[in-house]
């Protein structure tokens, strides 16, 4: 479904993607892993429409999607979350979620000036829906600025989820968090978020990357190193040399 | 005494309900674009010059005046969005701003090429008559000018939090790049904030010259000036703000013009403005954003 053929990427002299090539395998979770510096964050931004690469193509269900814009990427059904977290920090929670489905509207009578709080109850009742799964509704009518990191996170994720996509790429989803809180965050994901949907999980933990993901990918120096079933991967001597190098 | 303090009061709430509907305008580009356009007082001038063009030589009707200074406000806000707003990188704040700065310079030299004498007749949108309240009096136009404010408050406040165009407008302020990952177009949230900023500031310009009667070059720089001021006073970024900024502004400005003298009401406004900037940096509605926002950094 997501097919990036020989995408390079730099930024100056520094060359973030060299010539990679990612096929994503539908409704299974990805791990993206490596090092600081391995040209993670940079693919995801490739993958959403942040970055153009300097060569090569993505493809999105045969789709040539390369060198189009964030809003195309999001209208296609692609969603991510974001290490440094992007709320709308003057918004409550609510109206963070409700933001999500702003360009989503399928009832042709609610037009742009209808009130999307009380017209579409479809999309009230979706996110009330997600509120209730991600924990969040209590805190409905906090502003964004106002929750501890730990919800932060999880509205990020929520707001992902609201609009159904297709893809969700999820960027340190648990970066901060205790390991308590990282043990809830990898029972979300698992139980809520990625039945039925094809996940890319960033993330340095390895106990979380160990228990939600099927596949594993490892990044070092901006080319693919490795790729496989996640338990073989992770005993591989290639990545045991980029991480700890052993 | 307080007769004429309490009459001060009324006549700068009516005065100053014309520099609220400036601040208006000039608070929602800030607030959306967190960039000053300093070209909106002289677009809302050229707008305004248009009007007196048609109303000199094409008919003498007060409508077609209206939709003129609308009109061409709302052209001359287009092209000053695609020259100094989208073309430039959103990240170079400064390079808008200095481009904003040419334009205006750019804005009067039409005005002054479209109607070469200094000052010129703008029609009154009805006749002039003093209301009386007591012992207080308030002119009919001013009043007028401060219903249509409060008005126009009420449909920019559903506007911008009860309709779904709204909430996309608010997220793009918010946060640009996030916005664009729930879809939202940024180019089309700027197009469409320009729009309604120029509909406000030509409706703002209309009010302010036809309660005057006159127009001259100098109507750019001195919307502008009050303009910004009353943001600057209410809290950039806040609806109810720049209306409160306006207001105080105009009650300010009457009470030093009645008891000081006509110099010391110009100055009594900037000096407003530099105590307030150094008591409350962010305005009366901002300063409460910020305290909010350091608590919850804090939190975090």
């Amino acid at each position: 479904m997501f097919d990036l053929r020989s995408i390079s990427k730099s930024f100056g002299s520094l060359k973030a993607l060299d010539q990679l090539d990612l096929q994503l395998k539908p409704k299974i979770i990805t791990g993206l892993i490596g090092p600081n510096g391995s040209g993670k964050t940079t693919l995801i931004n490739i993958m959403t429409g942040i970055y153009a690469p300097d060569s090569g193509s993505i493809y999105f269900h045969q789709q040539n999607l390369t060198g189009e814009s964030a809003e195309c990427f999001a209208q296609k059904s692609i969603a991510r979350t974001f290490q440094n977290i992007r709320l709308f920090k003057r918004m409550t929670v609510m109206e963070n979620i409700m933001a999500s489905l702003v360009t989503k509207e399928k009832n042709k009578r609610n037009n742009w000036f209808s009130y999307p709080f009380t017209r579409n109850k479809f999309n009230l009742n979706k996110a009330h829906e997600v509120l209730e799964i991600m924990n969040l509704k209590d805190q409905r009518n906090l502003f964004a600025e106002e929750l501890p990191l730990p919800l932060r996170r999880k509205l990020e994720i929520a707001r992902a989820l609201v609009a159904e996509p297709e893809v969700i790429l999820l960027d340190e989803p648990a970066g901060g968090m205790t390991p308590s809180e990282t043990f809830e965050m990898a029972e979300l994901i698992n139980l809520h978020v990625a039945p039925g949907r094809t996940i890319v999980l960033i993330e340095h933990k390895m106990d979380l990357i160990s228990k939600i993901c099927n596949h594993l990918v490892v990044l070092n120096h901006g080319e693919k190193i490795v790729e496989g079933e996640t338990h073989e991967v992770l005993s591989h001597k290639k990545v045991l040399e980029a991480y700890i190098g052993i | 005494m307080i007769t004429d303090f309490v009459q001060n009061c009324i006549d700068g709430i009516m005065v100053g309900s014309g520099y609220s509907l400036l601040a208006l305008g000039f608070t929602l580009v800030f607030g959306v674009l967190k960039r000053l356009n300093l070209s909106y007082g002289p677009s809302i001038m050229l707008g305004a010059y248009v009007g007196t063009w048609s109303f000199l030589n094409i008919a003498d009707n007060i409508w077609l005046v209206l939709l003129t200074t609308i009109c061409a406000t709302v052209v001359i806000g287009i092209y000053v969005e695609q020259l100094c707003f989208r073309a430039v990188s959103k990240e170079t704040t400064i390079a808008s701003m200095v481009s904003s700065f040419a334009i205006w310079m750019q804005l009067e030299e039409i005005a002054l090429h479209l109607l070469p004498e200094r000052t010129y007749p703008f029609p009154a949108f009805f006749d002039s008559g003093l209301l009386e309240f007591g012992p207080f009096t308030a002119r009919s136009e001013y009043l007028f000018m401060f219903v249509v404010m409060l008005l126009l408050l009420l449909i920019l406040h559903a506007f911008i939090y009860r309709t779904r165009i709204g909430l996309a407008i608010r997220a793009y302020s918010d946060h640009p790049s996030a916005s664009a990952y729930m879809g939202i177009d940024g180019s089309s949230v700027l197009f469409l904030a320009f729009i309604i900023v120029s509909i406000i500031g030509g409706i703002a310009g209309f009010l302010i010259l036809s309660a005057d009667s006159q127009i001259t070059p100098f109507f750019g720089l001195w919307a502008t000036f009050k303009g910004l001021i009353a943001m600057m006073l209410g809290g950039i970024g806040s609806l109810s703000g720049a209306v409160l900024g306006g207001l105080i502004l105009g009650v300010i400005e009457a009470n030093a013009f009645w008891y000081g003298d006509p110099v010391i009401r110009d100055i009594s406004s900037f000096m407003l403005l530099f105590t307030m900037l150094i008591i409350r940096p962010g305005g009366i509605f901002g300063h409460k954003i910020e305290i909010h926002q350091k608590i919850a950094s804090e939190r975090v």
